[in-house]
């Protein structure tokens, strides 16, 4: 396989991924999108443009995973946080379980196929 | 060299033309979401342009952005897309070339014109008025006018038929074809987007 066709792989799996990230951020905590989508950052190749995840939320917040509520803040206008759900919980919660599994998985073949 | 103040308010802008293509209540939601972030990563800058600069580029293209927003709640309908524009084609060609077989060609193809979900109601009546029986009545009647002399009366009115009753069809298929071929491009990106959401959806 070219290198970049491995990209693309990995554009499809950031992609149904990146929103049980979202979740697992906001399970200790409620956060406002920019410090969210700072957090996010941090964890290489997960997110290539910011801007997308606000869509997400949007999605997220639909999908009754997540719900908003402003807060005032000490320099500027009032902020949008942003706070996990039961329904959210659940999600991940199941998420979670699947991805150890399949993740372990995925893991014993790649290491079988390279010895 | 552009000043924080400058680079913001160019993202913003392409920001607001971008987004005028989204539903009026999702527009402003993600609107007043880039805003927040641009002043937030504006005050997180603290007066440093390169800072800034790498800030608004992590954000990403409007464009992008804007995409990402109009996959909505809608896609959970989306049904599986029949692969290949099998009935488009073999309705355009039965519209056009098809009229060679007198009506029950041109009929064929309004019927799978009509049958198919790739195109607007609008489209439909278009391709359906536009090609009255295809081109080929325009043939014939060039035929049967050809030898009944060729002054310029016969030239002009035969330019128009072909114009009008060749052309046109032809134009429009082509159209069709496109929209028929970029919607079912749009379908399998749909598809794409709702497989990678599985049954965590709360019940």
């Amino acid at each position: 396989m070219e290198p970049g066709e491995a990209r693309n792989s990995l554009t499809q799996l950031r992609r149904g991924v990146v929103e049980y990230c979202v979740l697992a951020l906001l399970v200790k905590e409620e956060l406002y999108g920019f410090d969210l989508i700072r957090r996010l950052s941090q964890v290489d190749g997960l997110v290539t443009s910011e801007g997308t995840i606000y869509p997400l939320l949007s999605r997220l917040r639909r999908d009754g995973w997540v719900s908003t509520s402003w807060r005032e803040s000490d320099s500027g206008p009032p902020r949008r946080y942003y706070a996990l759900t039961s329904d959210g919980h659940r999600a991940l919660e199941a998420f979670t379980n699947d991805w150890r599994v399949f993740s372990r998985a995925v893991d014993d073949l790649l290491t079988k196929g390279s010895t | 060299m552009s000043t924080i103040e400058d680079m913001s308010a160019d993202y913003l802008r392409r920001m607001d033309a971008a987004a005028g293509s989204l539903q009026p209540e999702r527009r402003a939601e993600l609107l007043q979401e880039i805003h927040e972030h641009v002043d937030a990563a504006r005050e997180a800058a603290g007066g440093d342009p390169v800072a800034m600069r790498n800030a608004l580029d992590r954000l990403g293209d409007p464009v992008e952005i804007v995409a990402a927003a109009q996959d909505g709640p809608a896609l959970v309908a989306v049904v599986a897309p029949r692969p290949g524009l099998g009935v488009e084609i073999a309705a355009l060609l039965l519209l056009t070339l098809g009229s060679l077989v007198p009506f029950a060609g041109w009929i064929a193809g309004v019927v799978l014109l009509w049958s198919s979900r790739r195109w607007t109601t609008a489209e439909k009546c278009l391709a359906t008025v536009v090609m009255p029986f295809g081109p080929a009545p325009a043939l014939f009647a060039a035929g049967i006018a050809l030898p009944s002399g060729s002054g310029p009366l016969t030239v002009i009115v035969l330019t128009t038929l072909v114009a009008f009753w060749v052309i046109a069809p032809i134009v429009v298929a082509v159209v069709l074809y496109r929209r028929a071929r970029d919607r079912a491009a749009q379908e399998s990106t749909d598809a794409a987007t709702v497989s990678v959401r599985p049954s965590y959806r709360a019940a």
